[in-house]
């Protein structure tokens, strides 16, 4: 197994924001799931650090959360995604594959 | 931004409803593991297992808490009021400690504030008047000629009406010329004449300055026209309220000023007093009334060579001083030239006279005149108190670090628990601001009384009517700047070193010291020989003002003061001409003459320590004039029995007497001074005096009389000059009057029937300045009374602090090193040797302190050495009487401390702690 490599600084948001994207409304354990079950494991995903960040994004009204009941009958906070965090999302999603393309490509000049 | 905005509505809403959030928080979490453990036992763990997983991947639930509401809400906000909560409760715990900081602070902040409210009155703001700024003096410093009118300024910075009026024609760079100058008249109503202050103003007064009526109109254009002609008048807020009760009717009514009647035409807003801070007019007449409003034969409205109107202007927006002086210079210099044929200036003085420059000084602060009485000793007083402050400050932050030591323990535990040393310090700072907070509300509150004491200690007719008795907003801010920068002040250095700490020898340590770091103590000794330091110099300071006022109160002033009443009279405002002002004081002085208890009485025109000054040039005869030869002496008129009355000795010849008439030979009698600098090695009885340049068609030669020894004239602070009497009844513009009564016994009863008999003689005719000699004597003092009163208060105050700062460190020393001394006398040391441990100490503060101040003082003892009278900058009484203070000072605060440290009794000692 190979070993976990941190969440990179500012990628949790866009992680978070592309989860609610796919899954819909979900709770907070549900993404922190999902995060990791995507990853394959490989990503080390402090669970406690997500709140903090959804409090940010929803400050920032790309997310937006209320109470609701979970699968199996618990209650929880549910967050779902706003307008204003979809278009976010498509942003974020562009720049971040800009930025991967041309350090990609960086690296392969180098070697 | 929208987001910005997003992100400030969520924080705010998160503010108000933290403990619902709390709650919120909890449950979410609470959910996230419940699943987390039901997955985890899905998948195979035992619960034991399951929950411990869970709370593995999560991570910390107490970090997610603390980092979950950093991002919510105003953590700044929710930290300051938990810090203020905690600094409340650590002062409540502590009563002592906090009345103390309250208390000092609140004396130095109070010192402070009352002393910037009065700085600020008199030198720092501008005139109540929209964009003061633009407004400009016009001064022409140089030679003077003809007849002029100069301030204390000795600049001559007055203009002719006829050329003040050119300038304000020809110039382009003012959006108005304005003139105004002071004077004094008589205003009837009601049957009853009383004196009021007038502002001769030119017709553009208030148009210039932009000031708008209370009630009616203000004076334009059209009310400046010819001589004589404009018979209406402007009133202040401030006297129509006072004198008429605000009631709106007098618009429109006569007001008999000077027995000529004028019409009220409005009355000026609230607030505006004049272009002269410390003046408050009370009536604004047009100056072409000049001849009615301030009557002079020899002085008229369009003489060209009467220099009298001080003139002020107000530059266009966008016009620099530079500019406008560049303008103004080409339109001046012919003025002058033609001024000097008038004068018939030749030579030497013509050139200097026509090379005079027009200068531009900025008006905005309303120093027409400049207060220059006032100006230094406020300097001198503000710098007092805020070395007052310093040392209250000093004084806090060897208390506060004092206090820092005694929570040492409570500090490393926190910071062992993990708390970051700049919260700390927040936290300390934060107790040091609500102390500051405290003492500044308090020390408003004192500046309020310290202000209505000294206010009140100046009687009101001695110019200071326009000062505001409680602090303005203005003030308040001050006030309130003050109390921060001074929590900062004391705060930061106790807070910075408290929580620079060795946990672990501070953990383990604490408690059983047997002697107290000497580190520990090192600032405190600092702050204490920087206290005593700063009390040596305030204490000198002190000592030197107090020193002058005594040296002033036993100057010698050549005048008898006691058993003397004074009274002035001006009955040419009345219109009286000099022929009827002279038969009115012949009678007064023989009816008051015949009063019983009365010794002598007489009159002078001038009045002795009253500011009145009147000066010409002489041609002395038989003296060898010299060019350049410096010839002006000080003049008055006086009646018979003048000196007798007033004590002055005679030396040779004779007094005046009443066969000295208008009608008969030019007399005079000269002072001791005079005769030195005219006639030495001459017997100058029977020698002739001319007045001027000695044209003895315009003046006759003067014989004279007598002399008289010299006498103080303006202030005891005065030097001697050259002196001249004439009797006043050979004085051709005779017009106001000034009474000195010598009686038998206390002069101060014979006020009334003094007043009643001039009323009896002209009930029109107000009498003032009625008061003794030797209050007259007294209020010439003034300024240096409030020094000298105000700074010993300071200099006492700063004593009191440095006592209660040297006490402190003592005590505590004593407090902390009780084990030590303990052991100390249980190995036989001798008590004496345990005084000596601890009064050694205080000494050596002391005298380190005190010696850094005598020289810091002997230094800044230059900067005052205008202010000090007959005791040098280095008076060596002074500065031994400050030694002797400070030992004093010194001792008293060791006592206690000392003493408590010999009584120690070793067993009590050692068991302690």
């Amino acid at each position: 197994m190979p070993p976990k490599a941190e969440v990179l600084q500012g990628t949790l948001d866009l992680l978070v924001l592309k989860t609610l994207d796919t899954l819909g409304p979900m709770h907070g354990f549900g993404i922190a799931q999902r995060i990791q079950q995507v990853s394959q494991d490989l990503l080390c995903l402090n669970q406690g650090t997500l709140y903090p960040a959804l409090l940010r994004l929803e400050q920032r009204g790309w997310i937006s959360s209320k109470w609701g009941v979970s699968d199996n009958n618990r209650n929880a906070k549910f967050y779902s995604l706003t307008r204003r965090g979809r278009k976010q999302l498509r942003e974020e999603a562009e720049g971040w594959n800009q930025m991967a393309a041309v350090i990609n490509r960086v690296l392969k000049a180098t070697s | 931004m929208i987001t910005w905005l997003l992100q400030l509505a969520h924080r705010l809403r998160s503010f108000f409803h933290r403990n619902q959030l709390d709650r919120d928080l909890d449950a979410e979490l609470r959910s996230h593991l419940d699943m987390a453990i039901e997955c985890n036992i899905a998948q195979g763990m035992s619960s034991e297992e399951a929950r411990h997983q869970a709370l593995l991947d999560f991570g910390g639930l107490e970090q997610t808490r603390e980092s979950y509401r950093e991002h919510r809400g105003f953590p700044f906000l929710d930290t300051l009021l938990q810090d203020l909560r905690f600094a409340f409760r650590m002062l409540r715990k502590s009563p002592g400690f906090t009345s103390v900081a309250v208390l000092t602070l609140a004396l130095g902040i109070g010192a402070n504030t009352a002393i910037f409210s009065l700085t600020d009155q008199i030198l720092l703001r501008d005139l109540p008047v929209p964009h003061p700024e633009q407004l400009v003096i016009l001064r022409s410093p140089g030679p003077d000629h003809g007849h002029t009118w100069s301030d204390v300024d000795g600049g001559a910075q007055s203009f002719s009406y006829l050329m003040y009026k050119d300038l304000r024609e020809r110039s382009t760079v003012f959006s108005g010329l304005l003139a105004c100058r002071e004077t004094t008249v008589n205003v009837s109503s009601h049957g009853e004449t009383q004196r009021a202050n007038a502002d001769l103003v030119s017709g553009n007064f208030f148009e210039t300055l932009e000031v708008q009526p209370a009630l009616g109109r203000l004076f334009m254009p059209g009310d400046e026209t010819a001589p004589g002609a404009n018979t209406v008048a402007v009133l202040s807020y401030s006297y129509w309220t006072r004198q008429f009760g605000a009631d709106p009717s007098i618009l429109n009514k006569p007001l008999t000023v000077n027995g000529v009647p004028l019409t009220v035409v409005g009355v000026t807003r609230k607030g505006f007093y004049s272009v002269q801070i410390g003046s408050t007019p009370d009536i604004f007449i047009p100056v072409t009334m000049r001849e009615q409003m301030a009557p002079n034969p020899n002085q008229k409205l369009e003489d060209r060579t009467d220099h009298w109107l001080p003139v002020m202007g107000r530059l266009k927006p966008g016009t620099t001083l530079a500019q406008a002086q560049a303008e103004l210079q080409p339109i001046y210099q012919p003025m002058l030239e033609s001024d000097a044929k008038l004068l018939e200036l030749s030579g030497k003085d013509l050139k200097l006279f026509i090379s005079k420059p027009l200068l531009l000084i900025g008006g905005g602060h309303g120093r027409l005149v400049r207060q220059e009485g006032a100006e230094k000793p406020l300097r001198v007083l503000t710098t007092m108190v805020g070395l007052v402050l310093l040392i209250a400050c000093a004084n806090l932050a060897g208390l506060l670090t004092a206090r820092g030591e005694t929570r040492q323990r409570e500090i490393a535990v926190r910071l062992a628990m993990g708390a970051r040393r700049a919260r700390l310090i927040r936290q300390l700072l934060t107790e040091s601001l609500l102390i500051a907070i405290a003492g500044g509300a308090a020390g408003i509150a004192l500046a309020c009384w310290c202000l209505n004491a000294i206010t009140a200690a100046v009687p009101p007719d001695q110019g200071m009517l326009g000062l505001v008795r409680s602090p303005d907003l203005r003030v308040l801010w001050f006030a309130v700047a003050l109390t921060l920068a001074t929590a900062v002040l004391f705060g930061f250095a106790p807070a910075t070193r408290t929580t620079r700490l060795n946990l672990q020898t501070t953990l383990k340590d604490q408690g059983s010291n047997v002697c107290a770091g000497r580190s520990n103590l090192f600032l405190r000794k600092v702050l204490i020989v920087s206290q005593v330091a700063l009390t040596a110099v305030l204490l000198a300071g002190a000592g030197l003002f107090a020193r002058t006022l005594a040296n002033l109160e036993h100057a010698n002033l050549g005048v008898n003061t006691s058993h003397v009443l004074q009274f002035k009279v001006a009955p040419d405002l009345n219109g009286s001409t000099p022929r009827q002002t002279l038969a009115f004081a012949d009678r007064a002085r023989n009816e008051i003459a015949a009063f019983p208890g009365v010794r002598s009485v007489s009159i002078s025109t001038a009045a002795i320590f009253d500011g009145d000054d009147y000066g010409f040039n002489i041609t002395p005869e038989g003296y060898p004039m010299h060019p350049g030869d410096d010839t002006d002496v000080l003049y008055d008129y006086i009646g018979p029995n003048y000196f007798s009355t007033m004590g002055i000795p005679l030396i040779a010849g004779r007094e005046f007497t009443e066969a000295d008439t208008a009608g008969s030979p030019k007399v005079c009698i000269i002072n001791e001074k005079l005769a030195q600098r005219f006639f030495a090695g001459r017997n100058p009885l029977g020698l002739h005096v001319t007045r001027g340049a000695g044209n003895t068609n315009t003046n006759p030669p003067m014989e004279i009389v007598g002399v008289v020894a010299n006498s103080k004239w303006a202030d005891a602070r005065s030097d001697i000059v050259p002196f001249l009497y004439m009797p006043y009844a050979q004085d051709a513009n005779l017009g106001h009057l000034a009474f000195y009564v010598r009686t038998e016994r206390d002069p101060s009863p014979m006020a009334a029937s003094l007043r009643s008999l001039i009323e009896r003689l002209d009930s029109n005719l107000p009498v003032y300045n009625l008061r003794t000699l030797e209050e007259q004597v007294s209020n010439s003092m003034l300024n240096d009374r409030l020094v000298a009163g105000l700074s010993i208060s300071i200099a006492l105050l700063a004593a009191l602090l440095a006592a209660l700062g040297l006490y402190a460190v003592l005590a505590y020393a004593v407090a902390q090193r009780t084990r030590e001394i303990g052991i100390r006398i249980a190995i036989g040391g001798e008590r004496a040797d345990i005084l000596r441990l601890i009064g050694g100490q205080g000494v050596r503060l002391t005298v380190v302190g005190g010696a850094i101040g005598i020289v810091a003082a002997l230094v800044a003892g230059q900067w005052v050495a205008s202010l000090l009278y007959g005791v040098t900058a280095h008076d060596p009484l002074t500065f031994v009487a400050v030694i002797v203070l400070l030992a004093m000072v010194s001792v008293a605060a060791c006592y206690i401390p000392a003493r408590r440290a010999m009584r120690v009794d070793p067993m009590v000692a050692l068991r302690y702690e």
